[in-house]
């Protein structure tokens, strides 16, 4: 079935019609997700309250690209998960000595068995980009992973983050920017290419 | 020596524009001649490019788990939605209500324009009960003393005599007055005030004034309000005895002026409503 008909479906209130969007588009979704957040289970908190968003709001959908309007609900969800870590930030698990003193580096938290960065084969080239992303100020990170990650173009960015189109511009430029710099720090990192850019460029 | 710190903001738009192909054939073509020229933009979009595929070749995250909705999960998000909108507009209504309310009586009480020219003695008067009802006891006592309203014109003289007339009546100047039309006459205070004046004795009118009295009654015009045949008799002894409104009665009135037009007991309770389904409606929006 067509995705037109599927929307038509699910605005008529056809639950499976909608489930099979939501299959469509979630990994897309989780993914962008997964970049501004750099956390799996924040992504996959934001990304279902997105579903659960854009399940409510089926009636306000005014035709256009439907992955661009759940990709504006999914970055809105991640801002509000953001908002919610800032104002509940998280407290490390830190044991303390009988004297009440902290203990730094506890044995008892280290995990032996590999990491679930060895499990997922992920490569030190994304754990380097992904810290590059974190550092970034949101509104640079979201535009950036649309672009970059997601593959978005400008209009569609400019239509999910509702900005000019000018300004989805000049935060990439920005964004690319600070991330050219951030990973010079991680130079032996990289592939060869950038490497050697990056090389070219400190001469 | 960074390279990319000589490269301008704008150049990185554009080098941006370049890359992602966002860029028209025109400007792409003047662009291309601008890199062919200058090795730092050219370095600057190989930097630019290793980055962008660095990017995308970053691994696709596999979904931890479906995001489908069950039954369940559309059920509960429907009924939040009912709930949200309902005290969201329940919230809205009231404070419109409210806002109608009150700007239905400040433009009553601000721009309806008779209220302040009449609120305004109607207030003096109660604020000086005690002096208007001595003034009026006072009244009552000398009523026992008729007062005298007369006509004190002839048809001859009611230019300049009338109104020489109606001046001796009323003062007690004794005053000489000279009717323009009806020749002099003379007016003293003592007959005035020493006794009530009989008409016949106060004027006799001449005959060419009676011949113009004829003549004037076939047009029969009132002179102040009074027909010519009455003219020099007594119309009346007693002072207006139009009902005057009692103090109470006019304090009636101004409290009815002052009351407003919704009872505060409603606008209270509008405005309860109005907060209470403003904070159930915040409460499910921040908990969603």
């Amino acid at each position: 079935m067509e995705e037109t008909e599927l929307i038509k479906l699910a605005v008529d209130g056809d639950l499976d019609a909608f489930n099979q969007l939501v299959l469509h588009h979630q990994e897309v979704a989780f993914n962008v997700a997964y970049r501004i957040m750099a956390d799996e289970n924040a992504a996959a908190d934001a990304t279902q309250e997105a579903v659960i968003s854009m399940y409510r709001k089926l009636d306000t959908y005014r035709g256009g690209s439907f992955k661009s309007w759940f990709l504006r609900i999914v970055t809105n969800a991640c801002y509000d998960e953001l908002r919610r870590q800032r104002r509940r930030p998280t407290v490390p698990i830190e044991p303390e000595t009988n004297d009440g003193e902290l203990i730094e580096s506890p044995e008892w938290l280290e995990d032996k068995s590999a990491g679930p960065e060895e499990v997922l084969g992920i490569s030190e080239l994304e754990e380097a980009i992904q810290h590059c992303l974190s550092g970034l100020d949101k509104k640079f990170r979201v535009v950036i992973t649309l672009v970059d990650v997601s593959g978005e173009d400008y209009e569609s960015v400019a239509r999910i983050i509702g900005t000019p189109i000018g300004t989805v511009k000049s935060r990439l430029a920005r964004a690319r920017q600070k991330m050219q710099h951030c990973l010079q720090g991680f130079r032996e990192l990289l592939p060869d290419q950038f490497r050697h850019n990056i090389e070219e460029n400190d001469e | 020596m960074n390279r990319q710190a000589e490269i301008s903001e704008k150049d990185m738009t554009l080098l941006c524009e370049y890359l992602d192909d966002a860029m028209s054939i025109k400007d792409r073509a003047k662009f291309e001649k601008r890199l062919q020229q200058s090795p730092e933009l050219k370095q600057a979009l190989e930097d630019m490019t290793a980055l962008k595929l660095g990017m995308r070749s970053l691994p696709v995250r596999k979904v931890p788990h479906q995001f489908t909705l069950t039954r369940g999960e559309a059920e509960k998000a429907r009924r939040g939605r009912f709930l949200l909108s309902s005290f969201g507009w329940a919230s809205v209504v009231s404070m419109i209500l409210l806002a109608v309310i009150f700007g239905s009586e400040f433009i009553f009480s601000n721009f309806s324009a008779p209220q302040p020219a009449y609120e305004e003695p109607v207030t003096m008067m109660l604020e000086n009960e005690a002096a208007t009802e001595s003034v009026m006891k006072q009244a009552e006592e000398e009523d026992a003393q008729p007062v005298y309203l007369l006509n004190w014109v002839s048809v001859g003289g009611k230019g300049g005599g009338g109104a020489g007339g109606i001046g001796g009546g009323g003062s007690i100047t004794g005053d000489f007055m000279v009717g323009l039309g009806g020749g002099p006459v003379e007016t003293y205070a003592e007959d005035a005030v020493a006794e009530p004046l009989q008409a016949e004795d106060l004027l006799e009118p001449t005959e060419a004034a009676r011949m113009l009295s004829e003549e004037k009654i076939t047009v029969e015009p009132l002179i102040f309000g009074v027909r010519e045949d009455q003219l020099g008799q007594v119309i009346a002894v007693q002072p207006d005895e139009a009902p005057v409104p009692s103090i109470t009665a006019l304090r009636e009135g101004v409290e009815a002026e002052k009351e407003p037009l919704i009872a505060t007991n409603i606008k209270l309770i509008l405005a309860g409503l109005a907060a209470i389904f403003g904070l159930i409606w915040l409460l499910l929006r921040f908990k969603r």
